[in-house]
């Protein structure tokens, strides 16, 4: 029986082996939340926030605060400062962005580090539409017979590249005046902006449908990478199956992307 | 030992011994003759001066009432023996001596000590024989035969046949011990027949009073090899059970095979899981194991003879597999006469029959049924979700489920046995579930309005089933080389139909809506192969063999009638060849085993070689140490479809080397075993790498947006185990059991899961304990078990993304794989059970209490999602749940 114990060691000398310690689940919970559109022209900014855990009496998000967050290009790496004003991790105003560069980003939290790349596309050439003013006559739905409407505005551009493109038409009226009258039945809130879902197509059509109000409209085409088309695939938050959302981010979750955008104007008349 | 003694000295000769002796032959008789047998042979010694020899008080017992007509006396023995279980044989002094049937003068007397020895005159000799059941006269597979006193031993072959070369002299003596039976001495002599020893083992009579002895008939079998053990079906009726004896379950009471498992019979072997544990069933392969949600397996332990289980590193002649190997083979039948029995608890109702033909022939055959008792409904609403705790998978439903469920399988065996060297079998198998949850709703007159009429019904209804069987010829070519070949057929089917469907009449027009989901999953294996042993050379005995297996295997998933996400349909060859030499040194102190498996595949076309090796030393009467390595591929697995909300289930799919790559697995074990006559202390450490693991989940999207391929969902990945198996064990005594504690780390590295987590069999620590008590007719058990909680994957939380139209997008993110852990699993099982008569009929009445403190041990969360915040539900596994049994047979 003696003999057995002095093999008891050895065994689990065997069986021990390094092991390294995995995620636990306060690590994955706290995993930071990354959201920063690197736009040509603009100040290189980063929101960070911890996510809303379930398990956890907060209702507001919280900014995560006093991290040494870096973003490097061109070779140079530069340290963002915090601004609590803004809860923005923010780069000094001589540094923008330009399109055509990889921006790298990097912090350290909890001991990890989490990381993030993206190259900001150039801006959209050819960008145009059929016509830059549209008339509409105002009538209200089930008032008889409707009126007959002019046909789509078709935008266009070039995407030779097989980029993504997105649509975001706004109203820049500042009290605009509705296109279809309500029955004042209904408290439809204004939508002074409607939009496209990212695509990669390079034809859009405004149809009259879309407007609705009257007034100077301005129609911005952004050009985006992939990793900000996958956050609108569906993230089946159904019980048939639950999706974990896309992120670019290693070690953390949310978008770090670039972007690029040209803008035409369109007014809608009666 | 005592009771033989005992049993010799009632052995008497009638008393007449002075009277000449009459020749048998010329008696006839022609009188009435009634009362006990032991009167009336003394009667015709009376009358007629034929001597008897019998056992006294056993004849004594026995009655008869016979009227022979100028009957022959020898006609007449014929006539009263066969019905009793006798046989009778003419001694060379012209007497007759009565015995049992299946009792060999010939062996028996070699069972008792000579009082003068005589002295040898061969030496080095060969000895073979027969082992059998002395009740049923069924050969015994797999017994351990040794020479006391000399380092030689083998175990006999699935038929019963054993061969000992190099025996030291003809006056040795053999020692045959087998699980569950009582150990036989046998005292060679030069005139005994040493190439047809034939040795009957009597299994543990339940009604006798157990006697200690040196060596005792036991459950459980560990440390014959590493890794390896090995049940008797007959003896787990005393275990603490659910309703049915179970041949799994009991297994699972081991270290190193997970307990807290209540949802599948099947082995999670040191960090495998149950598709990699092969089960081969009188050959041929059984690919689920579980009835009713997986609480009872697949196997009814009435038609079960032997088991043996390897928990890894297992012999070249098995293979496909990466974990554990689990052998069972049926039993062939009483070879005698007509005899049947049955079995009844509150879950099912259990009726076997055995029929020989002629002394060649025999044929048995085994059935169950679950029936609606109450303990099968409480079973049936835990795990189909209808209890308390967990609430149904469609919420509030009008209506109610009209339920209909089931479990049955059948067992048959057909065995001729020509001669002695041929045996012949054909088995058979067949089993299936039935879950039925399905609801027809009673809507409320005039729900569905606005002009037209619908019709709602929810169907959740789950079906799976096997069905096999094998044509097997085992042949004993001669005392060295023995050859055993099967051709084999198996299919699993697995269907579920989780959905809602309806009609929706609208405008004169019937439309039809189904959505949910539905699986279906069929799988088809025909096999042929043949193994041989070869004992070529002393102390080395070559086994090598050849198998070629098509499997044709197919799986659809949908989540409506429209909506298909998979559709595949593999089928593909698995021809393998393997050679092993089992080597024995240094006076069998050091046995070697190398082998090697070739394997060739057709869906990858390539080659697959697995080399293994396995090794023992012996250090003094007691201690051993042990080790074995190899390498293992697994062509055909189960791949877990993951659903974080409502649970996991998996499908059988054949690999392709490609999006699906063959599993592998390498594996280091060491250990050492420390065993006396009444202890066993085993210790073994394994460390075992997998690659090629496999699971499909739909909670990534593979290839960014837009459309893509539901194909692409199969996500691929590594594993490592690692742990320590520790075993104390009490073989022998009134009260006798086992500790068993296990320590595992087990990881599995999915890229798609962002790395290395936790795999959700993990179980860190592991601790069983069974005690069994035996008090005159009661047999009283005990078992504890403890584990450490597993690891779950949970929605966590969630957060906002302001999208560059100023909106912005709510996501609800999901933890890192596996990072939370459910609370430590614990519960008590008892049993007692009483032997007694029925009349003339050995019965068995047991009462058992399953989870005796009624702790709520959480089988898995259920997550709903409603207006982004997460409701989650503990599903219990079964709370404090008592049974009854009532077991009959005939003889």
């Amino acid at each position: 029986m003696k003999n057995i114990l002095f093999l008891l060691p050895a065994l689990l000398f065997i069986a021990a082996c390094e092991k390294t310690a995995l995620t636990t689940a306060t690590e994955s919970v706290n995993r930071p939340v990354v959201e920063a559109y690197l736009v040509p022209g603009q100040i290189p900014a980063v929101r960070i926030t911890y996510q809303l855990a379930f398990a956890s009496s907060d209702t507001v998000v919280r900014p995560l605060e006093g991290l040494d967050v870096w973003v490097a290009a061109d070779g140079q790496e530069h340290l963002l400062a915090y601004s609590s004003a803004d809860s923005l991790y923010q780069a000094d105003g001589s540094w923008q962005v330009e399109a055509g560069t990889t921006y790298q980003l990097h912090f350290e939290f909890n001991g990890a580090t989490i990381s993030a790349a993206s190259t900001v596309p150039q801006k959209p050439q050819d960008f145009s539409a059929s016509a830059s003013t549209i008339a509409l006559p105002q009538f209200s739905p089930g008032s008889g017979v409707p009126p007959s409407f002019p046909d789509p505005i078709e935008l266009g551009w070039d995407n030779s590249d097989g980029a993504y493109y997105l649509v975001v038409v706004e109203n820049l009226e500042t009290d605009p005046e509705a296109i279809f009258e309500d029955n004042g039945n209904s408290d439809r809130p204004p939508r002074p902006v409607f939009r496209s879902e990212p695509e990669q197509t390079n034809t859009f059509q405004i149809g009259f449908q879309n407007f609705q109000y009257y007034g100077a409209h301005r129609v911005v085409l952004f050009k985006l990478n992939a990793e900000y088309a996958s956050l609108y695939d569906d993230n089946g938050n159904s019980s048939q199956n639950l999706t974990a959302p896309y992120s670019n981010v290693t070690g953390g979750l949310g978008i770090f992307t670039g972007l690029n955008a040209d803008t035409l104007m369109v007014e809608v008349t009666k | 030992m005592m009771q033989k003694l005992l049993l010799l000295l009632a052995l008497s000769i009638s008393s007449t011994g002075l009277l000449a002796q009459t020749n048998a032959d010329s008696v006839r008789l022609d009188k009435f003759y009634y009362g006990s047998l032991e009167k009336v042979l003394d009667e015709i010694t009376a009358e007629y001066g034929v001597h008897f020899v019998f056992d006294r008080p056993a004849l004594a017992a026995l009655r008869i009432e016979e009227r022979p007509f100028n009957k022959p006396l020898i006609r007449f023995l014929e006539q009263i023996c066969r019905p009793r279980d006798l046989k009778f044989m003419r001694l060379p002094d012209g007497s007759i001596r009565i015995l049992g049937a299946y009792e060999n003068p010939e062996t028996d007397a070699l069972t008792q000590k000579p009082f003068v020895r005589s002295g040898a005159k061969q030496k080095n000799i060969t000895v073979a024989g027969l082992i059998t059941d002395r009740a049923s006269g069924e050969a015994l597979p797999f017994v351990s035969v040794r020479v006391m006193n000399a380092p030689i031993g083998v175990t006999a072959n699935v038929d019963g046949q054993f061969t000992l070369l190099h025996v030291p002299t003809d006056t040795s003596i053999l020692l045959f011990t087998y699980v569950g039976y009582e150990p036989v001495l046998v005292f060679l002599s030069p005139e005994a027949p040493l190439m047809n020893l034939q040795v009957s083992m009597k299994s543990e009579a339940t009604l006798q009073e157990v006697v200690v002895t040196a060596e005792k008939e036991e459950l459980l079998k560990a440390s014959e090899q590493v890794s390896m053990f090995k049940m008797t079906p007959a003896k787990l009726a005393t275990l603490p059970s659910l309703g049915e004896r179970d041949i799994f379950r009991s297994f699972q009471l081991m270290p190193g095979i997970s307990a807290a498992n209540e949802h599948t019979s099947g082995l999670y072997v040191r960090g495998g899981t149950p598709d990699q544990a092969l089960t081969l069933y009188d050959g041929f392969t059984v690919y689920n194991v579980d009835h009713l949600f997986g609480f009872f397996s697949a196997f009814n332990s009435n038609s079960i003879k032997d088991v043996q289980l390897f928990k890894g590193v297992f012999d070249a002649k098995y293979g496909g597999r990466l974990s554990s190997v689990v052998e069972i083979t049926g039993k062939d039948g009483n070879n005698r006469r007509f005899n049947a029995g049955g079995d009844l608890s509150l879950l099912s109702a259990n009726v076997w029959l055995e029929q020989p033909f002629g002394e060649k022939f025999t044929t048995i055959v085994t059935a169950r049924r679950s029936w609606k008792g109450p303990l099968y409904e409480k079973i049936f609403d835990r795990f189909s979700g209808e209890s308390e705790q967990a609430a149904g998978p469609f919420g509030n439903r009008f209506g109610n489920a009209q339920v209909s469920s089931y479990f049955y399988d059948v067992n048959a065996k057909a065995t001729w046995k020509p001669n002695k060297r041929d045996v012949y079998s054909l088995s058979f198998y067949n089993g299936a579930d039935k879950l039925d949850n399905s609801i027809t709703p009673q809507l409320p007159s005039g729900f569905g309005g606005g002009g037209g009429r619908l019709n709602l019904g929810i169907t959740d209804l789950t079906t799976w089933g096997n069905t096999g069987a094998s044509l097997k010829w085992s042949r004993k070519w001669s005392e060295r080389l023995y050859s055993n070949s099967l051709i084999s057929y198996s299919s699993y089917y697995s269907q579920r139909d989780r959905s809602s469907s309806g009609t929706f009449e609208q405008d004169g027009e019937t439309q039809e809506i189904r959505r949910g989901t539905l699986e279906n999953n069929l799988l088809k294996d025909f096999s042929a192969k043949t193994d041989w042993e070869w004992k070529f050379l002393p102390g080395h005995q070559l086994e090598f063999g050849a198998s070629a297996t098509q499997n044709d295997i197919t799986y659809t998933y949908a989540q409506s009638d429209t909506a298909t996400l998979l559709d595949r349909s593999t089928a593909g060859l698995t021809a393998t060849t393997y050679v092993q030499d089992k080597a024995s040194f240094f006076k069998e102190k050091l046995v070697v085993t190398p082998g090697i498996r070739a394997t060739y595949f057709s869906p990858s076309g390539k080659m697959y070689y697995e080399p293994r090796a396995n090794l023992s030393y012996k250090i003094g009467e007691h201690l051993k140490l042990k080790a074995a390595t190899g390498l293992y591929y697994q062509f055909a697995k189960r791949v877990i479809r993951e659903d974080v909300l409502s649970g996991s289930r998996d499908f059988w799919v054949l690999t392709d080397g490609d999006r699906l790559p063959v599993a592998s697995s390498k594996q280091y074990v060491a250990g050492a075993a420390w065993e006396n006559s009444q202890w066993l202390f085993d210790a073994e450490a394994y460390y075992k790498s997998l690659d090629g693991l496999t699971e499909y989940s739909l909670r990534f999207t593979p290839s960014g947006p837009g459309q893509f391929d539901y194909e692409e969902n199969f996500y691929n990945g590594t594993g490592v185990s690692r742990g320590i198996d520790l075993l104390l064990q009490k073989k022998y005594g009134r009260f006798n059991g086992w500790v068993g504690y296990t320590l595992s780390d087990t990881r599995q590295n999915y890229p798609v899961y962002g790395g290395e987590f936790y795999a959700s069999n993990d179980v860190t620590h592991e601790f069983k304990v069974t005690g069994l008590y035996h008090w005159r007719r009661w047999d009283f058990s005990a078992t504890w078990i403890y584990a450490s909680g597993k690891p779950y994957t949970a929605p966590e939380g969630g957060y906002q993304i302001t999208l560059l139209d100023g909106t912005s997008r709510d996501f609800l993110n999901v933890s890192a794989k596996n990072a939370y852990r459910l609370p430590d699993y614990h519960r008590l099982d008892v049993a007692a059970t009483y032997n007694f008569r029925f009349g003339k009929a050995p019965a068995t009445f047991g009462i058992s209490l399953f989870n005796l403190y009624n702790r709520a041990n959480v089988w898995y969360k259920e997550f709903e999602i409603i207006n982004n915040q997460v409701i989650s539900t503990d599903v219990y596994y079964l709370g404090a749940t008592p049974n009854l049994t009532l077991g009959v047979k005939l003889r």
